[in-house]
């Protein structure tokens, strides 16, 4: 929406760090902890060259050494205490980094277009929420921790060292350059099999995914053991992946190098003490001084490690999040009015962005309809008929042609505004793993127990909610995995009932429900929603019949439209539906009744 | 005892020998790399304490005022101790990534094929996101554990050779050092009940972000639909602080272990640069000693540390195996009997007193008895919810029934095959799942080796070729995930197509047209009438039109079969059937139409 635009240029490197930034308070507190943490951590081999100093002279006093002793143990436990601070503050930022990561992907990921989660698959998504987020988490804490610590320690111990002996200190400035050169390949080394890590584990959660979302048709056809080859083959590829990478980081040999300069550094400084440019007790503190940087040379390969697999993820979650496919919003919308909805669909035409060619889904459909008025669509499948309802709901934009509700254009309306107005039973029903009354109550939370039930007895669902023994608590599955496919449907109308709707659209709605409970929940819902203006999309041919508008659809065209007894006379796909059922004998029963 | 995670109710409780013994399981095909891996650590345990002993020799020597060149060897020698000790290392550390990686992907694969073998009972009350982080977080976990165990070990034998060192070296020094252990310990004992605390409840809150966060994307179009992102997004935002919350109490825990540790040890220091002076001064050690002392101090307190600490994870790593165990051996009632029946099947089918719940207390089935003979066509009616599916499920033995028994061919469902039972049954499910990939894929899915002749002949039956030619791709178009790029009527086709392409014996029709029009439906049976022929069919279905040439229909009620017989004789019965059949066409008629008309128009 707005501010989108203005980040498109931001690269993921940036949009991590300005998220990283944006805890000013947290940051200025860590990084001053980290000082005293350092400088503490620097001092203390000063002190440790200063007993040795003394303990070398022939007259010891034990009070000078008694005097240092007690400041290294002060240096101490300052150092610790500030290392705790600033740990924990590093653990803090980088949780409330990965915390607000989560909440930007999650709120992007329910303001993308239809069209995008047509195509993006959920263990994707998930792979990213998950896994990705975890791993930019690491890469701050203890990722970004160390490299602090590293480039601080470096900065003291280095300047330490200067300041005791200039000339050994060079020593240090020779390695330099092995330091960067190693460093740097070790970085290069890692990167693309972080990626590929990233990535491989994504294709195993999307694998994983389907295969338990899809476990009855796999159980159906006996395909176990083919999935479970195939899964093995996805695991290898990640346990390959894996081990590469592990391998590279065990090789890190920059640590050999620090094992070199330490070396050479003391063996130099000996040359200076017997040369007596050096003390001995400066010698000491040197060397120890030099020791802090093994552990900065260790962490300088964590962060590398850590920042290539960070910054890996960072791009998976970054990129995803950039695709500019949002439903775009009026910038001054227009309120929906009016009481019921008169339509109009004016040259509307729509063809899904996912096929190659671009075969029209909606194709020049003109209609007006009156408010209040009960629409019935009819046309095989794939016709268009869904797809007319989504445009109604803006779930997706036409191609071309516009739609008007009471006058107003779709597109001049507030999303939402315009979704609250519009009840919709669509034709996969999706129910939460809740309760039924949550899911019942799902477009209105604040709902009474009341109304749940008063909307739950006009879908006919009361009663065998009711013979539940948790009735309106009980839990259903996945997906309403654990209800009958009439169930479903029956707390699919409940729900989008308890919104009071100005539109009602049931998308074939009741296909598995029997006649005479659909029987029952018309004339439930006819009462109920007098003069609303209802689509209903139905195979059922006493619903068509009953309609005030018939729209015949084929192959996203609309054919034709009007009353049943008009349609009957003029439209051959019409008269199809109908003459094979008039074959049948429900003339006997109409002399009977 | 163990975590304080929010239980599944698939989790239960491992004793820590099980678990040990388990893992030891998942090792010993590595015997050999985990003897190197032992005999490494130990050897760079030795080594360890030789760099330090070479400075504090070189520091003997400097102190004597000898050359330069004297310190050399010394010199010499620490170099090459370091890079040997770095070598055991890496060559440690390659091992342990081998082994570990095997042992992730083995325990990963096991989870896998034993979810394959899960009750369907299991599926329909875990959530999706739960199962799967157990597939990837917790293996994970897992191989971190593997890892420090090996971290642990090297560490154990490091202080173990540095405290006999050290004592050695100067037995009075080394018990100020060995003073420290016990507080060590105590800190270690305190922080790893904390630990365990808050990091059970912080993974229990990452669980429930992702459950909702799963959740949220795969009904994106009802929360679209109901407008009800604003309502999602606070949700979430309160179990996503949640677990921020948890964290920061973890990170107290997680963070507080080393510094305080650190501030032992530097206690450690004092008593050593104190205790160790005063020795000289009564000259019972030389300068030299605490040198290597407070060398060695840090290889003897960072392991100290870490072995207490990494005592911890490990407890998580214990956690985490529970958890993935659990999965693993998570009770099945359906698995392949013993003496397993294959046998080509006829298809005749007897269900004998057939009781079924799926919650206990809830009976679905009550006294279900029917007789379908071979190459019958069979119908069952019912109101919606009476257990139709149910007894399709039973058949293809997706759950195992209550009492009573089913039989096919005279051969108890428990007592075949179950890949033969269930191949030789094609079930068109009511909630039709297709699976993303190509629409051939989909359609193979049965029979991956059918002939382009066999697919095009189901797809002729289903009346699917006009929309399958129309679509970019043709047979290769791509489907999103649960088939998405087709409609809803298009999907079921294509259900239908797989499950005709795998030939069954018996097939179960469970609404397999209701996603279509009258129109073509009616095509669709009229194909389907040869193909029926000789096999036993059933079919489920509300559109009565549809059912109405069946040898037979069975009328179901609440549970129970109510009624019997062919439409001419149940519509003289005047039952249940009489009833469902007259609405079901008196709501066609004229009459009635008028009559809802008019509470519509009113
Ligand atoms: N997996 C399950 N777990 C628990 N209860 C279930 C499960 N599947 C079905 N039920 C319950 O069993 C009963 C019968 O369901 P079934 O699906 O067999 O009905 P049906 O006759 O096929 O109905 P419909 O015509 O609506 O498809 C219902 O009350 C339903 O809630
Ligand atoms: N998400 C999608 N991406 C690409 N193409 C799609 C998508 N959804 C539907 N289509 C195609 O658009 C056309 C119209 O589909 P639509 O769902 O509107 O049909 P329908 O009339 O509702 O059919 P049914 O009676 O089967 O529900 C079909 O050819 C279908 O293959
Ligand atoms: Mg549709
Ligand atoms: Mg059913």
């Amino acid at each position: 929406m707005n501010q989108k635009g203005s980040r498109k240029e931001m690269s993921y490197k940036k949009w991590f760090f300005k998220h990283l930034v944006k805890e000013k308070l947290l940051s200025i507190v860590l990084l001053i902890f980290l000082t005293i943490y350092i400088a503490t951590t620097s001092v203390t081999p000063f002190f440790i060259g200063d007993i040795f100093g003394e303990l070398a002279k022939e007259n010891r006093s034990f009070s000078i050494i008694l005097r240092t002793a007690l400041l290294i143990a002060l240096a101490g436990v300052i150092r610790a205490a500030a290392d705790f601070v600033q740990s924990y503050m590093n653990e803090v930022l980088a949780h409330k980094v990965t915390k607000n990561v989560t909440e930007e992907f999650y709120n992007d990921m329910l303001e993308k277009s239809q069209e995008f989660h047509d195509r993006i698959k959920v263990g994707d998504i998930m792979a990213r929420a998950t896994y990705d987020t975890r791993q930019m988490n690491i890469f701050i804490s203890p990722g970004l921790k160390f490299l602090f610590e590293a480039s601080f320690t470096l900065i003291f111990s280095v300047s330490f060292m200067i300041w005791i002996s200039p000339k050994l200190a060079l020593l240090l400035a020779a390695a330099l350059p092995f330091y960067i050169i190693t460093i740097y390949d070790y970085y290069k080394k890692l990167g693309p099999v972080s990626k590929a890590q990233v990535e491989q584990n994504s294709i195993m959660n999307i694998r994983l995914q389907e295969s338990i979302t899809g476990i009855r048709v796999i159980r159906n056809f006996v395909k176990e053991k083919e999935e479970i080859k195939e899964f093995d083959y996805e695991t290898d590829r990640l346990r390959e992946i894996n081990t590469k990478r592990g391998i590279i980081s065990a090789k890190y040999y920059p640590i050999a190098i620090t094992t070199l300069v330490i070396a050479l550094s003391f063996l130099w400084g000996s040359n200076l003490v017997t040369n007596g440019n050096l003390s001995l007790d400066d010698l000491i503190t040197f060397v120890f001084l030099m020791m802090t940087l093994t552990m900065p040379t260790w962490q300088a390969g964590r962060v590398v490690t850590q920042f290539q697999i960070g910054m890996a993820a960072a791009k998976r979650i970054y990129e995803m999040k950039e695709r500019e496919e949002y439903v775009p919003e009026p910038s001054t919308p227009t309120e929906w009015s009016g009481y019921q909805g008169s339509i109009k669909f004016d040259r509307l035409s729509f063809s899904y962005k996912s096929g190659s060619t671009r075969k029209k889904a909606l194709d020049k459909i003109n209609l007006h309809i009156s408010g209040g008025s009960t629409v019935a669509i009819i046309g095989n499948p794939g016709s268009g008929k869904s797809t007319l309802i989504k445009l109604l709901m803006r779930l997706y934009d036409p191609t071309e042609g516009k739609i008007s509700i009471n006058g107003i254009e779709i597109k001049d309306m507030c999303l939402s505004n315009l979704r609250e107005h519009i009840g919709v039973i669509e034709q996969e029903v999706f129910l939460f793993s809740k309760s039924i009354r949550d899911n019942i109550a799902y477009g209105k939370a604040e709902a009474t127990l009341e109304e749940i039930e008063a909307v739950a007895k006009l879908a006919q669902a009361h009663e065998f909610i009711m013979n539940f023994e948790n009735g309106y608590d009980t839990i259903v599955g996945e997906r309403g995995v654990t209800l009958s496919g009439g169930q479903k449907q029956r707390i699919a109308i409940a729900r989008a009932l308890l919104v009071n709707p100005s539109i009602l659209i049931l998308d074939d709605a009741s296909s598995a429900i029997d006649a005479e409970t659909e029987r029952k929940i018309q004339t439930a819902i006819a009462n109920v929603l007098k003069n609303r203006t209802t689509f209903v999309i139905t195979h059922r041919l006493a619903t068509i019949k009953n309609a005030d508008l018939i729209m015949v659809m084929r192959n996203g065209k609309l054919i034709d439209s009007g009353a049943h007894d008009d349609l009957i006379l003029r439209n051959p796909d019409y008269r199809n539906l109908f003459e094979r059922f008039s074959e049948l004998p429900p003339i006997q029963i109409k002399e009977g009744v | 005892m163990r975590g304080f995670e929010k239980k599944e109710s698939y989790d239960r409780q491992y004793s820590d020998k099980d678990l040990i013994k388990r893992f030891f399981k998942y090792l010993s095909p590595y015997f050999l790399m985990v003897i190197l891996i032992i005999l490494g650590v130990v050897a760079t345990a030795i080594i360890t304490i030789f760099p330090p002993t070479m400075v504090q020799n070189a520091f003997d020597v400097l102190e004597a005022n000898a050359g330069w060149t004297e310190v050399l060897p010394f010199a010499i020698g620490y170099v090459l101790l370091s890079l040997l000790s770095w070598i055991f290392q890496v060559f440690l550390g390659i091992i342990v990534t081998i082994v570990t990686q095997k042992i992730i992907k083995q325990i990963q694969i096991e989870t896998y094929i034993s979810l394959q073998e899960h009750d369907l009972l299991f599926f329909d009350t875990e959530s999706t996101g739960k199962i799967m982080s157990r597939v990837t977080n917790d293996t994970q976990e897992l191989a971190d554990m593997l890892n420090i165990i090996s971290q642990f070990l090297s560490n154990f034998f490091i202080l173990i050779t540095v405290l006999i060192w050290m004592f050695v070296v100067n037995w009075r020094l080394s018990f100020v050092t060995i003073g420290m252990a016990p507080f060590v310990m105590l800190v270690a004992l305190i922080f790893r009940k904390i630990t365990r605390m808050t990091t059970g409840d912080w993974r229990a809150a990452i669980g429930e972000v992702n459950a909702s966060f799963q959740e949220s994307v795969s009904g994106i179009s009802i929360a679209k639909a109901f407008g009800r992102e604003k309502k999602s997004k606070e949700e979430f935002e309160v179990i996503n602080y949640d677990t921020y919350r948890y964290a920061k109490k973890r990170a107290f825990a997680v963070m507080g272990v080393y510094p305080l540790m650190d501030g032992i040890s530097v206690i450690g220091m004092f008593g050593i640069t104190l205790y160790g002076s005063s020795l000289i001064l009564g000259d019972l050690a030389s300068p030299s000693v605490i040198l290597l002392f407070l060398l060695l101090l840090n290889r003897f307190i960072y392991p100290l540390v870490r072995v207490a600490s990494q005592y911890s994870t490990i407890q998580s790593g214990f956690a985490a195996m529970e958890r993935v165990f659990s999965i693993i051996d998570a009770e099945k009632e359906i698995t392949n009997p013993l003496d397993s029946i294959i046998k080509k099947i006829d298809g005749q089918i007897s269900f004998e007193k057939v009781y079924h719940q799926y919650v206990e207390g809830t009976p679905v089935l009550k006294d279900i008895n029917m007789e379908i003979q071979s190459g019958e066509s069979i119908a069952i009616v019912g109101h919606t919810g009476v257990g139709k599916t149910t007894i399709a499920s039973l058949l293809m033995r997706f759950y195992d029934i209550y009492e009573g028994s089913i039989k096919i061919d005279g051969v108890d469902v428990r007592d075949y095959d179950l890949q033969c039972l269930r191949s030789q049954i094609g079930l068109v499910s009511q909630d039709v799942f297709l699976f993303s990939g190509t629409v051939l894929d989909n359609i193979k899915y049965g029979h991956p080796n059918a002939t382009l002749e066999e697919i095009e002949k189901v797809i002729d039956i289903v009346d699917a070729k006009e929309f399958i030619d129309a679509m970019p791709d043709g047979f290769e178009t791509e489907l999103g995930e649960r088939g998405k790029g087709l409609s809803a009527g298009q999907r079921q086709m294509i259900s239908f197509a797989r499950t005709l392409l795998s030939n069954p014996r018996i097939l179960i029709l469970d609404e397999a047209t209701a996603a279509v029009d009258a129109y073509t439906e009616w095509k669709i049976q009229e194909a389907l009438d040869s193909l029926l022929a000789d096999r036993t069919s059933i079919v489920i279905a509300h559109r009565l039109t549809t059912i109405k040439n069946s040898d037979r229909i069975i009328v179901m009620d609440q549970g129970k079969i109510v009624e019997e017989g062919n439409h001419e004789n149940l519509m003289k019965d005047e039952g249940l059937y009489s009833e469902l059949y007259e609405t079901y066409f008196k709501h066609q008629s004229s009459e009635w139409i008028s009559e809802i008309s008019e509470v519509f128009t009113d």
